[in-house]
């Protein structure tokens, strides 16, 4: 069967999806679905997770990934969107995903923002097993760290009339960002990521990152280092696509043993 | 507006585009066409070609973004061609598959960085081109460049400290004053020169766009016509200069005025 892409409503939304069948011989128990980190940093990740949805489907996973509603070729115009929107379109993918792999399980991936998303789709998705990719644990230290970025493409550039971002509205690197979702985006903290979900893993790709979730996340996450790229606070990095092997072939393992 | 998703160009490696129907459609009207800039996949940097595929939708054109054989969501081609022949068959697919399931018979190719490379040798090879926009395309250092070169560094470094690097550079080999390449390989100024004349004497309508993103090779407005000097343009071509915008338009505002400029464009020209 070949791969099949889509639009699920999602509200008054339609988002794209793309859903790749499983296409090893084992039958799984469980469909993944991968949450992307959402506009800055999603043209960064596409190809990595679409690298990481074919390994997975090659391991007998159907797998699928979207875009939330405002980025890629979702409806919505770009800088609409917040988190509990985008929280929804989770839901909504979930829910199709389970429906076309005809699984009664699924498992989460969320990397950088999407971890968020996906750890809040899990608990409505009664998902079994959840993985996140370097995830956002302080929203206000990540609101800081766009401000960094614009400052530093502004000068770096030159660029003229980059609207900085300031407490109702402001661009990230091109992509508006509207008040609610400012709001909701320093909202994240560690609680963030309770969760009733019976699996937990979290993977960091750089010493610092993993030394401040182990300590920070909730204790039922099962964390690890895998050092590969990331530097996700380097504004130069954030135009360059992320290729992380190390990371994919660590969430493939993990998806294939989850309980270990 | 509802977007459609499209597999197109075969059966073992069919390409991903997404469709951007016009609120009426008129098949006399040129469709227009994006694809991969960079890593982007096809929503383009900043998610630029989703903006103005539906905005020029909304003026009436069909706009179709996808993504080449081996980029974003398509996959490799088995066919065994190099890198640019594959991009321009990839290109002519998507017309042929356009052609025969909407009936357009004319296109209007949208070449970015990168995507630029292929829209110029597709739009010579292929007679249903009727329109380019050539974003940060071909560019040649000629003596102005080297004059705005050197003022603009002055300027950064400061007089004193600029002039002291220009003492220093005397005792090194002085560069050409109007180079046959730049860093990103384009074919000969002359060989270049000569198909955009093809392409006008064709009547082929183009729009070169020019960021100061790119001043390793283009920093200011008519450099174009200084690098193409026995080109005659008539009145096919519109040069437009964006000296405030970097080369991906990252600032919201500069996007929105180098879009609106494009839709300006393509009414003027194509709009009847």
């Amino acid at each position: 069967m070949p791969d099949q892409l889509q639009y699920i409503p999602s509200g008054s939304s339609q988002i794209f999806s793309y859903f790749h069948e499983p296409k090893g011989l084992l039958a799984r128990d469980r469909a993944v679905l991968i949450c992307n980190s959402g506009n800055q940093e999603y043209t960064r990740c596409h190809w990595a997770l679409k690298a990481l949805a074919d390994s997975l489907s090659k391991n007998g996973f159907a797998v699928m990934r979207f875009d939330y509603t405002s980025t890629g070729d979702s409806s919505g115009e770009t800088g609409g969107g917040s988190v509990t929107q985008w929280v929804e379109d989770a839901v909504a993918a979930g829910t199709a995903l389970k429906k076309m792999a005809q699984v009664q399980h699924i498992q989460v991936i969320g990397i950088r923002l999407g971890a968020v998303i996906a750890t809040r789709a899990a608990e409505k998705l009664g998902a079994i097993h959840q993985i996140l990719w370097d995830p956002i644990t302080d929203g206000s230290r990540y609101l800081s760290q766009l401000r960094a970025y614009n400052k530093q493409f502004a000068q770096d550039k030159q660029v003229a009339a980059l609207q900085q971002i300031h407490e109702s509205y402001g661009e990230c690197l091109g992509f508006p960002i509207n008040l609610r979702m400012l709001e909701e985006l320093g909202d994240i903290t560690p609680a963030s990521y309770h969760t009733s979900t019976r699996f937990c893993h979290s993977i960091f790709s750089s010493e610092e990152q993993y030394d401040e979730g182990r300590t920070n996340l909730p204790s039922k996450f099962n964390c690890s280092l895998v050092e590969d790229s990331g530097d996700w606070d380097d504004a130069e990095t954030a135009r360059t696509a992320l290729f992380a092997g190390k990371i994919s072939k660590e969430i493939v393992d993990i998806t294939e043993r989850p309980n270990q | 507006m509802t977007e459609q998703i499209h597999q197109f160009g075969g059966t073992d490696s069919q390409m991903v585009g997404i469709y951007s129907p016009p609120q009426r459609f008129d098949k006399n009207r040129p469709a227009i066409l994006f694809w991969n800039v960079g890593i982007n996949h096809r929503v383009g940097p900043q998610r630029q070609f989703v903006d103005l595929s539906r905005k020029l939708a909304l003026k009436g054109f069909p706009a179709f973004r996808f993504d080449i054989s081996g980029h974003g969501d398509s996959p490799s081609s088995q066919g065994g061609l190099s890198g640019e022949d594959q991009e321009i068959a990839d290109v002519q697919v998507a017309m042929d598959y356009l052609q025969a399931s909407l009936g357009v018979r004319k296109f209007i190719l949208v070449g970015y960085c990168s995507s630029a490379a292929s829209a110029h040798p597709t739009a010579l090879k292929d007679e249903r081109v009727k329109g380019l926009v050539m974003i940060d395309g071909h560019g040649y250092r000629t003596r102005r460049y080297w004059l705005h070169h050197a003022f603009n560094s002055l300027r950064r470094l400061g007089f004193y400290k600029g002039l002291f690097l220009r003492c220093l550079k005397l005792f090194k080999p002085k560069p050409d004053m109007l180079e046959e390449s730049f860093f990103r390989g384009f074919d000969s100024r002359e060989k270049i020169e000569d198909e955009i004349q093809t392409l006008v004497d064709r009547g082929v309508k183009m729009n070169y766009i020019y960021t100061s993103g790119i001043t390793d090779y283009y920093n200011y407005k008519n450099q174009f016509y200084d690098m193409f000097p026995r080109l005659n343009p008539k009145n096919e071509i519109v040069l437009d200069y964006y000296g405030n915008a970097d080369h991906l338009f990252t600032s919201i505002q500069a996007k929105e005025i180098y879009q609106h400029r494009i839709g300006q464009w393509l009414m003027q020209h194509f709009g009847g």
